[in-house]
């Protein structure tokens, strides 16, 4: 193949040219109007990355006055002659639960000790000078703590200061504590009671009796839930007041 | 650009202007859409006037802007180019100004079953009588790829032609 003849038949097809539809005026503002457009996207990029830097520079600036302004009001809170204390270490004592033993306050003991405040009207507790356990001077009306943790032991209770004066017609100097409890899917209320004279348990309250060390009556007394005849914990009563009679 | 280079933009345009359109209407077969691509190329080269500083390369220039306007407006879907079984109508007629149109217009129609690049290759040789380095430049490849592009460009011509133009048929 002929390249020669071949360029002129290339040559002779593009010939016949019909007038141009352009000219270099056209050419000019053509290109006038592509960088306009070019400008403008570029004055457009730039103002939306000036927005969004300022927005950031705006939101991070104001987190920081956050942060400052929190840390500024927790360090108000300490005490001047500590700057480096944490804020929080002003509020760890009260973390701590109330019944704290002494080793872990790393302290001595303090001298009042708060009780759970009680509803019956009487005196206010508190007091580390109060007399001992089992003088039996204010008798049923109040949880007897030592008591309330000997039954909450006897059945599986975690917490101890959950205990509730015991559901019983007390005599004077009687001592107790009862708890609300669930055995399987029976609810009611076992408590314990310790006196030195005799209890007279209510209609369908349940019991078992034992004798203390000390020669008093300690009494396990199951009452079941209102509208239920079914107390709970009922077959173990014997042994529970067994037990709790000889750890009193 | 100030007086002076708009001056020399408008003596380049007034002197390159046809020779561009007829390479756009090669690489694209339609008048309209050749005067399209050729302002396109025009305007690439205004806005670009003053950073050229080798005047020696406008025409490279010019002719790199105006293949990749083709080959990329060929792969836009709204302008996708489709290939079809039958050549268009050669107008009839006795004589040798007949032969002429119809061999033209053979031609013209058996370019445009060319495939893009090929095609690109084909005008740059024949139309614009470019070597393989310079056609290479050009299309920003290999003189290995021109060659190439150049057999099958051509293989391919013969194969959309048929007998139609005798200068076509391969050398046996």
């Amino acid at each position: 193949m002929d390249e020669q003849k071949l360029g002129e038949l290339f040559r002779d097809a593009a010939r016949d040219a019909p007038p141009p539809s352009f000219d270099v005026d056209g050419v000019r503002s053509a290109s006038a109007r592509a960088t306009a457009r070019r400008r403008s996207a570029i004055a457009l990029g730039s103002t939306l990355a000036l927005v969004l830097v300022f927005g950031g520079v705006v939101a991070t600036s104001g987190l920081m006055q956050n942060s400052t302004g929190e840390t500024a009001a927790a360090g108000s809170a300490e005490d001047a002659s500590s700057p480096n204390v944490t804020p929080f270490s002003t509020a760890e004592p009260e973390m701590l639960p109330k019944d704290a033993s002494p080793d872990r306050s790393g302290g001595n003991p303090p001298k009042s000790i708060p009780d759970d405040p009680s509803t019956q009207g009487d005196e206010p507790s508190g007091s580390a000078d109060r007399p001992p356990v089992g003088s039996a001077q204010r008798g049923c009306v109040e949880v007897d703590r030592e008591l309330a943790v000997a039954l909450a032991d006897e059945l599986s209770v975690a917490n101890a200061s959950q205990a509730s004066p015991p559901v019983a017609d007390c005599p004077d100097g009687a001592r107790g504590a009862s708890f609300l409890v669930r055995d399987g899917a029976v609810y009611g209320t076992v408590s314990v009671v310790v006196t030195p004279s005799g209890l007279v348990p209510g209609p369908n309250v349940q019991y078992k009796t034992a004798t203390t060390p000390r020669g008093e009556q300690l009494y396990v007394l199951s009452q079941p839930e209102e509208g239920s005849s079914v107390a709970p914990f009922s077959g173990e009563l014997a042994s529970m007041a067994e037990r709790l009679a000889a750890r009193s | 650009m100030d007086q002076r280079d708009e001056q020399e933009f408008a003596e380049y345009f007034v002197a390159r202007r046809e020779a561009v359109r007829r390479t756009a209407f090669l690489l694209c077969g339609d008048w309209h859409r050749a005067d399209d691509l050729a302002q396109t190329a025009f305007v690439a080269l205004h806005r670009r006037w003053r950073k050229v500083r080798d005047k020696q390369a406008l025409d490279a220039y010019v002719r790199r802007t105006l293949v990749r306007a083709v080959i990329d407006e060929s792969r836009r879907p709204w302008r996708r180019e489709r290939f079809v079984d039958e050549v268009p109508e050669t107008p009839s007629g006795d004589g040798e100004i007949a032969d002429s149109v119809a061999t033209r217009e053979a031609l013209v129609a058996g370019l445009r079953r060319v495939p893009p690049r090929q095609r690109a290759v084909l005008v740059l040789r024949f139309l614009e009588g470019l070597d393989v380095a310079a056609a290479a430049e050009a299309l920003g490849c290999s003189e290995g790829t021109v060659k190439s592009q150049t057999s099958r460009g051509l293989e391919a011509l013969r194969e959309a032609l048929g007998d139609t133009i005798e200068d076509l048929r391969p050398a046996s």
